[in-house]
């Protein structure tokens, strides 16, 4: 345990010190904070309209929704987030095999699981704060209106889920080469890949495209920006990650033996 | 030879791979996957003949045996984490954490679903690729399967099934046809509330009727305009009731498939041999419902206080100024509070309001054989103004109007005692009773089609006429839409949001991440 806390501060300290965490925020924080303010406008204009409208015709009330706009954010952070996340992941383990300090920590009294649940946790703090800095817009609009408080709790907590998920995969692809960019590339791939995989289920067969359609990432995500929490896509989310990190550990382990 | 061997075999495997994939992608074998696979086969065999002793030789390797026991390992967790969610899939759990719980199904679908006698088949004609309206489908089947088990669904892909689409004269791509027994429907919508009135009327054994009586100047079911009732109709049509309409003076008795008579905000006097009439009914146990409205619409104040209502000819006004949020003044009547009553078990939290009511009141004394409850209340600072007038100000004026809370509507049962009803007494099967049964309104407004659709006044309406038809297991509320949430943002509060998330906060990112530079470079 006590091993894993201190690959965690080693890596999470390394993330803040060099350039990479500020990079990072700033970038997901400008890119989402500019989505914020223009869905924030499209919405106060589509408020407009319907009022309008109601005047119009008289005493049909517009089903105004706060969600349309919330729920279009959640989606918007979590497209940026796929993008983001590679940056994160990239040097988790790259890094290691490319300056050699892999073979120390193998070497190391620690043991692979612990080093690699201690990076995975560093890169989901900082993807955590990364979330939870961009929430914060969200949350001022308490100030000003009344949305729906627990839909936007399940929506950030699908977003945790959707980074947690999205961030062993990375890690996974970070363990397998010392170039840290080609660790980036990759992954971009495979999230793209991920991301819209349930579009192309719908064209298969039946039984296989429900199959693929649960593994989409994406519906699965839709259900927590919805304000849905169901037990299945949890569980789907930490099958996801164990996985993730499961193969993670074979794929170091798997160097031992290839030597 | 080895090498191209090698290659073979790597091309064999390919080729195989893109057989399966040709095969899934169209669902049934083709030449061209069979040929691939094939061939893909024969490579591979040549490749293994050819290299047999290499195999042979990997096989043994220690590194072979290593990968060999990653990958069963690797193939067990994952056979593991999908059989724990393929389980979590059967009984899953569905938290829906929205305000108007938009995403669960209502309570009314459920106990819909729950009561159903006999099975019932749906299938959904939907085009195979992903659409919003499909996914809405499919979420909705999904509740519904699990919630009843007589509820069967399946997807038909109208492309690939031209001999159904015939069958079930499928006209456009979406439809959804609801069987049950012989009775078939077909709809084209995605909205709970559709789904399970068709439901309903399929599983339906007869149909109920509800009379609407004529002639003294009711609202008409048939108008469509803001005073019109034909939201109303409409709503009970998809309940499975039918309408019909009756003149009650030129009949000598109430007809006997009907359900409940309903009188919608008559403005003249019912003729005293109708009131006979009506009175006759309710004791053979029939359902009567009627909505009245201020003066100078009659109240019949003698007929019911017979029933142990009170009729008051005033006016409810509520200053307590809630009317003002929906752009009423206080002769709008907003209430919260509900009385112990089937009709409003669920409307805790709802609200409704009454646009120009008298208030209905049960009487001090009742005789014994009459159940009379209260529905609906007002809240403390209304009060019933007797004297509306354009010179009068309304304000309350001590004895000679009636303070709040005030009822705007009252229920009467009337168990009927053995005589009258026409039961053939069987040993040892209990008799259910059967009771008359009277509701009253001081307002026919809240439900015509200008106030239906607002908060729960059309649900008001329908749960009345439920429990006068006695189908009491339909009473709850309707599915719902999501709620209105607003924003109220000034210029000056939108701009501060936009530098906010645009500006601040990266600038605070770049900020700290300078100061952790600066401070390592003093270091």
């Amino acid at each position: 345990m006590k091993n894993i806390f201190y690959i965690f501060k080693r890596e999470l300290g390394s993330y803040f010190i060099s350039p990479v965490a500020y990079v990072i925020l700033f970038v997901f924080l400008g890119l989402s904070g500019w989505f914020f303010y223009n869905i924030l406008a499209g919405f106060i204009q589509y408020t407009l309209q319907m009022d309008q409208q109601s005047a119009y015709y008289g005493v049909q009330s517009g089903v105004n929704v706060n969600m349309m706009m919330i729920r279009q954010q959640f989606h918007n952070m979590a497209i940026i987030a796929v993008f983001m996340i590679p940056m994160i992941t990239m040097r988790l383990i790259a890094e290691e095999k490319k300056t050699g300090t892999i073979e120390l920590l193998m070497t190391s009294p620690i043991t692979p699981i612990q080093w690699i649940l201690g990076k995975y946790f560093a890169g989901f703090i900082l993807y955590t704060a990364m979330i939870t800095l961009a929430f914060v817009p969200i949350f001022l609009l308490f100030l000003f209106g009344n949305p729906e408080f627990w839909p936007v709790i399940s929506g950030y907590i699908g977003l945790l889920f959707l980074g947690g998920a999205f961030l062993s995969c990375g890690l996974l692809i970070s363990s397998f080469t010392e170039n840290q960019i080609i660790a980036a590339a990759v992954s971009f791939f495979i999230f793209l890949f991920l991301w819209v995989i349930d579009w192309i289920s719908s064209s298969l067969s039946y039984t296989w495209s429900s199959v693929i359609k649960y593994l989409a990432i994406v519906s699965h995500f839709d259900d927590f920006s919805k304000g849905i929490i169901d037990s299945k896509s949890v569980i789907f989310f930490l099958s996801f990650i164990i996985f993730g990190l499961f193969l993670t550990y074979r794929s170091i382990d798997s160097v031992r033996w290839r030597m | 030879m080895r090498n191209y061997t090698k290659y073979g075999g790597i091309l064999g495997l390919v080729l195989i791979i893109i057989g399966l994939i040709n095969y899934t992608m169209s669902g049934f074998w083709e030449i061209s996957s069979i040929a691939l696979i094939v061939v893909g086969i024969l490579l591979g065999i040549i490749y293994f003949i050819t290299n047999i002793r290499k195999t042979v030789e990997v096989m043994g390797r220690r590194d072979t045996k290593y990968g060999g026991n990653a990958l069963a390992t690797i193939i067990s967790i994952l056979g593991i984490l999908v059989l724990i969610n393929f389980v979590i899939n059967k009984r899953n759990h569905r938290f829906d954490l929205t305000a108007a719980k938009q995403f669960s199904l209502s309570l009314q679908t459920v106990k819909i679903l729950k009561g159903l006698k006999k099975d019932v088949d749906i299938k959904s004609f939907f085009r195979g690729e992903r659409s919003a309206r499909k996914e809405a489908v499919e979420d909705l089947l999904a509740e519904f399967v699990n919630v009843s088990k007589r509820v069967r669904y399946e997807f038909i892909d109208p492309d690939k099934n031209p001999a159904l689409v015939k069958k079930y004269e499928i006209t456009a791509y979406g439809t959804t046809v609801i069987e049950c027994g012989d009775k078939i429907e077909r709809i084209t919508t995605t909205i709970e509330q559709d789904f399970m009135n068709t439901v309903t009327k399929v599983s339906r054994e007869m149909k109920k009727v509800i009379y609407f009586t004529e002639g003294h100047g009711e609202k008409d079911i048939d108008d469509y305009e803001k005073d019109g009732y034909n939201f109303i109709k409409e709503a009970l049509q998809g309940e499975n009731y039918e309408i019909k309409k009756i003149f009650i003076a030129r009949e000598d008795s109430i007809p006997e498939d009907c359900a409940a008579l309903v009188s919608i905000g008559p403005t003249k006097e019912f003729f005293p041999a109708e009131l006979d009439t009506i009175d006759a009914f309710i004791n053979k146990a029939g359902k009567v419902f009627f909505l009245l409205d201020p003066e100078p619409s009659p109240g019949m104040n003698e007929f019911f206080e017979k029933w142990g209502v009170k009729v008051r000819n005033d006016f409810v006004l509520d200053f307590s100024g809630i009317g003002r949020l929906f752009g009423a003044g206080p002769g709008m009547p907003l209430v919260n509070e509900y009385g112990y009553h089937p009709i409003t078990n669920d409307f805790r939290g709802i609200a409704t309001f009454f646009p120009a009511a008298r208030s209905v009141t049960r009487m001090d004394s009742v005789s014994e054989d009459l159940e009379v409850v209260e529905l609906v209340r007002t809240t403390q600072n209304s009060f019933g103004e007797t004297k509306l007038g354009k010179d009068e100000t309304p304000e309350f004026n001590e004895g000679e109007d009636t303070p709040g809370p005030l009822s705007l509507a009252v229920t009467v049962s009337k168990i009927l005692p053995r005589e009258v009803t026409d039961e053939i007494i069987i040993e040892d099967i209990p008799i259910k009773e059967k009771t008359g049964r009277l509701v009253v309104f001081g307002d026919s407004d809240f439900s015509s089609n200008s106030f239906a659709r607002m908060q729960g006044n059309m649900d008001l309406f329908l749960n009345v006429i439920n429990w006068l038809a006695e189908e009491e297991d339909l009473i709850s509320i309707r599915a719902r839409n999501p709620e209105d949430r607003r924003l109220n943002l000034t210029e000056k509060q939108t701009i501060f949001l936009r530098y906010f998330s645009m500006v601040f906060l990266p600038a605070i990112v770049i900020i700290s991440g300078i100061t952790v530079y600066v401070k390592r470079r003093k270091l």
